[in-house]
């Protein structure tokens, strides 16, 4: 868990230490209050996914982008509303960034989940699930 | 026989208690119960700005009217038909929901720091509201009592981002051994029922009805709520709902609380119509106090129907 956060910290410049974050399964990264994650209680789930493990760092949920994507200070990409309504249907976006790894998306006060820019293009981290059917 | 509802779906007796309850209005209920409701939602001010998403939506051909009695909450009179497929929707910065089922936590209303308890919590709708009105803060309870109707919340959970919310799987009747005794500040109990304020949605309900089948469901209903009060703190208060207008699921519910030492406190709620719940029905007599309880009817605010009771544990 060190690990994550010392990368958004460093990739985003957003501290999350106000949070708790609970593994869930070998990837997964949970968050929620300090509250929720202290309240004695068995428990299905608590709190909401945030992020996943990939190779070139890590996959930030929708809800992440929110969480981290307010208070970051780089790494965040802002499309056009052409280009948000592609990014939502589950499209990668053709643009050019200062340098490889994951982006958080914004498009006006609206975040947007993440992208991994491989140096051409922002490939789309939204699971389908969240994406609009055209 | 209203306009619109088939043929044979109003059984006779359900016809007699109708128009005993409602006398020359019962035609107008009937005349609601056709109509199908008026899409609305609620957006989610945790995730993103309201009055920056009300101008999106209606800079794209949305027309949005207030809901007055939640402040987030919108009626859609013009909108894309599936309000589900919109990239807002799946963003999470809102969540499809009648206006009258906003109504229960608005009711309830949560503070900031206190520990909640939705008991029969799926689909997620008030849950997630709950949340919003709680900001994030504090511990929110998330409860129900089959693993595919807590996957169904959990996947809305997610998508408003309630991080202050705790699931739980058990069976609701025993919430107080689950949970322990006097747990919670306020407790939530949108009680599964017979649906009939929801007949504007699908004509199911009509067709399901039947006495038989209300004392059953009534019979449940008090069995979750007795134990919604006795996890509920000294002091706490805890709101009984009901999408339905059937009094043996609601009056009948909550005179029996009463019994056991809940008082009944009055809603204060602005740009609301309701009716006050009633004294007596059939052979039971209810009493004067549950005139502080809601009846809502289609026709009071043109929504579903609903049944709202707030009840205080004294200390």
């Amino acid at each position: 868990m060190s690990e994550f956060l010392a990368w958004v910290k460093q990739w985003f410049g957003v501290d999350l230490s106000g949070y708790s974050l609970i593994r869930s399964g070998k990837k997964r990264i949970r968050i929620l209050t300090k509250e929720a994650a202290e309240f004695d209680v068995k428990d299905v789930i608590r709190g909401v996914y945030l992020a996943k493990k990939a190779p070139y760092g890590y996959i930030i949920s929708v809800e992440g982008s929110y969480i981290i994507g307010r208070g970051a200070s780089r790494h965040v990409v802002e499309l056009g509303e052409e280009e948000f309504g592609r990014w939502m249907r589950g499209e990668d976006i053709a643009v050019e960034l200062p340098e490889k790894g994951v982006y958080l998306v914004k498009f006006g006060r609206a975040f947007a989940g993440s992208g991994y820019y491989n140096g051409e293009v922002l490939h789309n981290l939204v699971p389908k699930s969240r994406t609009v059917e055209p | 026989m209203s306009d619109g509802i088939p043929e044979g779906l109003i059984k006779p007796e359900f016809e007699r208690r109708y128009r005993e309850l409602l006398g020359e209005e019962y035609d107008i209920l009937l005349s609601f119960m056709a109509r199908k409701p008026i899409p609305s939602i609620r957006l989610n001010p945790m995730k993103v700005d309201p009055d920056w998403l009300v101008a999106r939506l209606e800079e794209s051909g949305w027309v949005l009217e207030p809901i007055p009695w939640y402040e987030y909450g919108y009626r859609v009179r013009k909108g894309p038909e599936r309000l589900g497929n919109t990239e807002w929707h799946q963003l999470g910065l809102y969540y499809v929901q009648e206006a009258a089922s906003m109504i229960p936590p608005v009711v309830l209303s949560p503070n900031p720091g206190e520990r909640v308890l939705d008991l029969a919590a799926s689909p997620g709708s008030k849950t997630t509201q709950l949340s919003e009105m709680m900001r994030h803060e504090g511990v929110l309870v998330a409860n129900d009592v089959t693993p595919d109707r807590v996957d169904a919340l959990i996947a809305n959970i997610q998508r408003m981002g309630s991080i202050n919310v705790v699931v739980t799987l058990s069976d609701g009747r025993r919430a107080h051994q689950f949970f322990g005794e006097e747990k919670f500040d306020k407790v939530l109990l949108d009680a599964p029922c017979s649906s009939l304020g929801e007949v504007r949605r699908s004509w199911g309900a009509l067709a399901r009805w039947s006495p038989k089948s209300v004392n059953k469901i009534a019979r449940l209903q008090l069995s979750l709520a007795k134990a919604a009060y006795r996890v509920l703190k000294k002091g706490g208060v805890m709101v009984y709902s009901t999408c339905t207008l059937e009094p043996k699921e609601n009056e009948w519910v909550v005179y029996n609380l009463l019994k056991l030492g809940a008082v009944l406190e009055e809603p204060q709620l602005e740009g609301l119509r309701w009716r006050p719940g009633l004294e007596r029905w059939m052979d039971w007599e209810f009493g004067s106090e549950l005139r502080k309880t809601m009846r809502i009817y289609p026709q009071d605010n043109d929504t579903i129907g609903f049944f709202v009771a707030l009840l205080r544990k004294p200390t």
